[in-house]
């Protein structure tokens, strides 16, 4: 059976922890483990902030919508935007931490990059709003085996 | 919203240690500054950022710990981080911020390596 749970969050800084903590909630009844649990939320909560920050542009007025699908041993995060700025793609390269600390680079450039890093799989997908980003993060129980 | 960071600030063995407790995100940009600013403003000096409280961290809070880290080597300070929870410590090595500024597991540990 699979179960859905949606949430509707403002686009103000913050308010991403209540996605965040949902998620490990999830995430916990699911059976995961303390680590994976940690992954989950930061991947969650960097979502939720990249959308706001670039998807929303801090409109306050727009809104984050997030969605948790439990299927199984699956668990399917999708973050949706208002689209402010544009459609967004998954090409990131890494942060160069040691050219922002020479201020060759501005500091950040990490949420997507950190994102990949934690979760089995994560791209932008067709928003179902019609308009929009909408980024979806797949998530199983157990990390999937990277060969 | 009311950011959930609280910021706390003492003096051990010639180190000045910033205390970060809850919430370390971009909203805390300014407050940290200033503090990492009053204590730097003497000369160069050590500064020890200790997160051993702060239970929430996103890459908006490692950019604020980035610029820290670029005023520190702009004006001769060193900087070193502590008391990183496993998790955030892997996503420190992930963007490889620990490879750029020191970090230990305790203000023990931090302090013990300038001995």
């Amino acid at each position: 059976m699979v179960r859905t749970i949606e949430l509707k969050i403002p686009s103000e800084s913050g308010f991403e922890k209540v996605a965040m903590n949902l998620a490990g909630d999830c995430a916990a009844m699911m059976g995961m483990t303390g680590e994976r649990i940690a992954d989950v939320k930061t991947a969650v909560s960097e979502a939720c902030i990249n959308a706001m920050e670039h998807g929303n542009l801090h409109d306050v007025s727009t809104k984050i919508y997030v969605t948790m699908t439990i299927d199984q041993d699956r668990l399917a995060i999708d973050v949706a935007d208002e689209g402010r700025s544009g459609v967004a793609t998954i090409d990131v390269d890494a942060p160069d931490v040691g050219a922002q600390i020479d201020g060759l680079e501005a500091p950040g450039g990490m949420g997507l990059f950190v994102i990949k890093a934690l979760v089995d799989e994560a791209d932008f997908v067709p928003p179902e709003l019609g308009r929009g980003n909408q980024f979806r993060m797949v998530i199983h129980v157990n990390p999937k085996d990277p060969s | 919203m009311t950011s959930a960071l609280r910021i706390e600030q003492r003096d051990a063995s010639a180190v000045a240690v910033i205390e970060l407790h809850g919430d370390v995100t971009g909203d805390g940009e300014d407050p940290i500054a200033e503090v990492f600013s009053s204590v730097t403003s003497d000369g160069p000096a050590t500064v020890l950022i200790d997160l051993a409280d702060a239970h929430y961290i996103n890459t908006s809070g490692i950019s604020v710990l980035i610029r820290l880290a670029m005023e520190a080597k702009k004006d001769g300070h060193r900087l070193l981080v502590s008391g990183t929870s496993p998790h955030y410590k892997k996503v420190f090595d992930l963007v490889r911020f620990s490879s750029f500024v020191s970090m230990y597991d305790t203000e023990q540990e931090a302090l013990a390596s300038l001995e």
